[in-house]
């Protein structure tokens, strides 16, 4: 316990110029749970979207500095909304989640723009901080 | 005149006519006294050796050849010691030509011979030519006669009504008869012919008339111990030795041959119905792919639409095969003719209504009804075949892809379900973790949320492994099972019938997913009041059925659903039909055998 929470604390600590996260997630509950944790961990949970079009409007909205994207969405896949979100030179931050492995996808997480891939059950801030340019 | 000159006169007279009486003899006579001297020689002198007046006179010994002058004093000695004419027969060379003498010697006195002489050369050739006749005829008759008993072929001679006279050898041996007085007299056919063609003999034999053409009749006869034989009988008119009208009847054995060719008929026949019946289609060709006058079968004219008449003639791969495959069939054609062996290949052909056909075909060497090697062509449609093996194929296909689906929907609602709540799970419980020390009653309301959501999880996860494989199928049967599914079911229903005992488990597991696919397509589209379902065990099959009252209109070829019903029942051999016309409610009917 100790550990994680210095493990917490010290990733807060290097990013603090970029706490605002939109969720995109099909799921209510993983939505909900991710936020809580989210929240707890010193970010700021800005949006929420449960497809790929609606988080293409949250993220033209609210510009947050990460986006939490699921792999698998009702329209389109997490890919392709990360493509769509990180191109025409773009700076904002995108991590991929799923409850499958990373390794099932391939190559398809470092072609899409995205800055990397956790899965759903390891989600941590920690983990994403790990991730930010 | 005197008596002495009437006594001269009478011996002159007599002297006279005696002389005349020798002169008369056409033999020659000749007197010689026992020395061997001539004393006298008349008659007719043509025989002797040298003139008449040279040899009078002169002795035996002077004018015969030793030998001879031997012979003849002997027998004159033997003439004159018995008193009685003794006969000689000697050869002498007269004028270059050996001549034959009979002399017939009488004495005269005791020692005077008279000699009469005979030229016998003429009467003894003509013995000698009749004794030489006589053995040619004899030779001849023999000859005739081995030839008439050994030759293979009953001779039989008959009287006018065809009462036996005698028969050859052959005949004998053929029938068994003896040829004696015990069928003698009695009518060739009572005696030989079978009892059914006797008849038919007589007026064979009866129509027999000098100066026509033989009667000829190929009738049945009967051993003497009652085996049967097949005989080719020509009768014809004969003149016997004593000049009288007789019949006789040569009669060939033809028993072997004629079953023989009987044989071959029943081959010819049992092929020509077996090429009638088999379903195969079949044709004689030509070496260069006309098809030969032996024609088609009527499988071929079935097929086909072509019998013999359009067929015979034309080139078959112009008649039948399919236009894109003349050139290969050709190919293979030209290679079986080449090859002298069976040849397979495979074309499809056009049938005169224009439907194609997959044929098998063999191609192999036959030897016509004309006696000239042609190829027999033997085709099997397997059209039918094919068209189940793609079925088949398409079956597996659809069963796989099915499979896959399942697959793929079982990992959705896994990854959709019990994963999410898991995931969520997970984060509630680090996330409580990490609050337990700073805000304990915090943390317990997140462990309580997540209690909730692991209760969720779980019931999802039993009725995911529930539609896996439901486990009241396999430990309680198939009974039970739907009873389950019908507590479960969008409408109510009603189970009329289930078997008592257990059926083996495919069937049971292709029965609950027929009727499980069935309930879920009633609470999809058959806005039913009310369905029914029966399971009943009948001749080894179980026969599924259920049936609901809804709007109907289901249609097997529309949706994946009811056509992977029909590929798992038909992969155990059964069959599932649809009827559901529309505003009659819905019945389908699965027949799985159990007893495969």
């Amino acid at each position: 316990v100790w550990l994680a929470v210095y493990d917490l604390t010290h990733r807060c600590a290097t990013i603090e110029n970029v706490t605002s996260v939109l969720i995109v997630d099909d799921h209510p509950s993983f939505r909900a749970s991710a936020r809580a944790l989210l929240e707890a961990e010193g970010f700021d949970v800005i949006g929420e979207a449960a497809d790929g079009e609606s988080a293409l409007q949250a993220a033209h909205r609210l510009h947050p500095d990460v986006v939490l994207l699921d792999v698998q969405l009702p329209d389109r896949t997490g890919f392709e909304v990360a493509a769509l979100l990180t191109g025409n030179g773009s700076r904002v931050n995108v991590v991929l989640v799923s409850s499958r492995d990373c390794c099932d996808y391939g190559p398809l997480v470092e072609e899409s723009g995205a800055n990397g891939f956790v899965p759903k059950a390891e989600l941590s801030g920690a983990r994403i901080a790990a991730l930010l340019r | 005149m005197s008596a002495n000159d009437s006594g001269l006169d009478e011996l002159r007279r007599n002297e006279a006519r005696l002389q005349a009486l020798l002169d008369a003899i056409p033999d020659l006579m000749i007197r010689f006294d026992r020395d061997g001297t001539y004393t006298d020689i008349t008659g007719n002198t043509s025989g002797l050796v040298r003139s008449r007046e040279e040899m009078i006179g002169g002795n035996v010994r002077d004018f015969l050849p030793q030998h001879v002058v031997d012979r003849v004093m002997s027998c004159a000695e033997r003439a004159i010691a018995s008193k009685s004419t003794q006969t000689l027969e000697y050869e002498l060379d007269v004028g270059g030509e050996r001549r034959l003498f009979e002399a017939r010697m009488t004495p005269s006195s005791g020692d005077e011979i008279v000699s009469i002489v005979r030229d016998i050369t003429p009467a003894h050739r003509l013995e000698r030519e009749l004794a030489e006749r006589l053995r040619e005829v004899q030779h001849e008759q023999a000859f005739t006669r081995t030839v008439v008993n050994t030759a293979p072929i009953v001779l039989l001679l008959c009287d006018e009504d065809g009462a036996i006279i005698r028969f050859n050898d052959t005949a004998e041996r053929l029938t068994g008869y003896p040829d004696d007085e015990r069928v003698w007299g009695r009518l060739v056919s009572q005696v030989f012919v079978h009892p059914e063609d006797s008849a038919a003999f007589d007026t064979a034999v009866q129509r027999v008339k000098p100066g026509r053409l033989p009667e000829e009749i190929e009738c049945r006869w009967l051993t003497k111990t009652g085996e049967e034989l097949i005989m080719d009988c020509t009768i014809n008119h004969v003149l016997d030795g004593q000049g009288l009208h007789r019949r006789i009847v040569a009669g060939l054995d033809v028993t072997e041959r004629e079953r023989a060719r009987l044989e071959v008929v029943r081959q010819r026949d049992l092929l020509g119905v077996v090429a009638r019946a088999t379903p195969n289609l079949l044709f004689v060709a030509e070496p260069d792919g006309r098809i030969a006058w032996e024609g088609v079968n009527p499988a071929f004219e079935a097929v086909t639409g072509h019998d013999d008449k359009s067929a015979c003639g034309r080139e078959f791969w112009e008649l039948v095969v399919a236009p894109e495959q003349i050139d290969a069939v050709r190919v293979e054609f030209d290679a079986s003719v080449e090859s002298g062996e069976v040849h397979p290949f495979s074309a499809e052909l056009v049938t005169q209504a224009g439907e194609r056909r997959t044929i098998d075909w063999t191609s192999r060497p036959l030897v016509g009804l004309d006696s000239r090697t042609k190829q027999l062509l033997c085709g099997v449609d397997v059209t039918e075949r094919e068209r189940h093996l793609q079925e088949i194929r398409a079956s597996r296909a659809r069963l796989v892809e099915a499979q896959d689906a399942e697959r793929r929907r079982l990992e959705r609602n896994l990854h959709d379900g019990a994963q999410q709540r898991l995931v969520s799970l997970s984060l509630a419980l680090r996330l409580a973790q990490a609050k337990l020390a700073a805000d304990p009653e915090g943390a317990g309301d997140i462990l309580g949320a997540a209690g909730d959501e692991l209760t969720l999880a779980l019931a999802e996860l039993r009725e995911l492994a529930r539609g896996i494989h439901p486990a009241m199928l396999t430990d309680r049967g198939l009974g039970a099972a739907v009873e389950s599914l019908a507590t479960r079911a969008p409408v109510p229903i009603e189970v009329t019938a289930m078997p008592d005992e257990r059926l083996p488990a495919p069937v049971e597991a292709a029965a609950f997913y027929v009727i499980s696919e069935a309930l879920a397509n009633i609470g999809k589209y058959a806005q039913a009041s009310v369905a029914r379902i029966s399971v009943t065990s009948v001749d080894g099959h179980a026969v599924v059925e259920i049936a609901d009252d809804g709007v109907g209109g289901a249609d097997l070829g529309r949706g994946t659903g009811l056509r992977g019903l029909v590929d798992r029942v038909e992969a155990l051999d059964g069959r599932l039909e649809v009827e559901s016309p529309v505003g009659e409610g819905t019945r389908i009917v699965a027949e799985i055998p159990w007893n495969r």
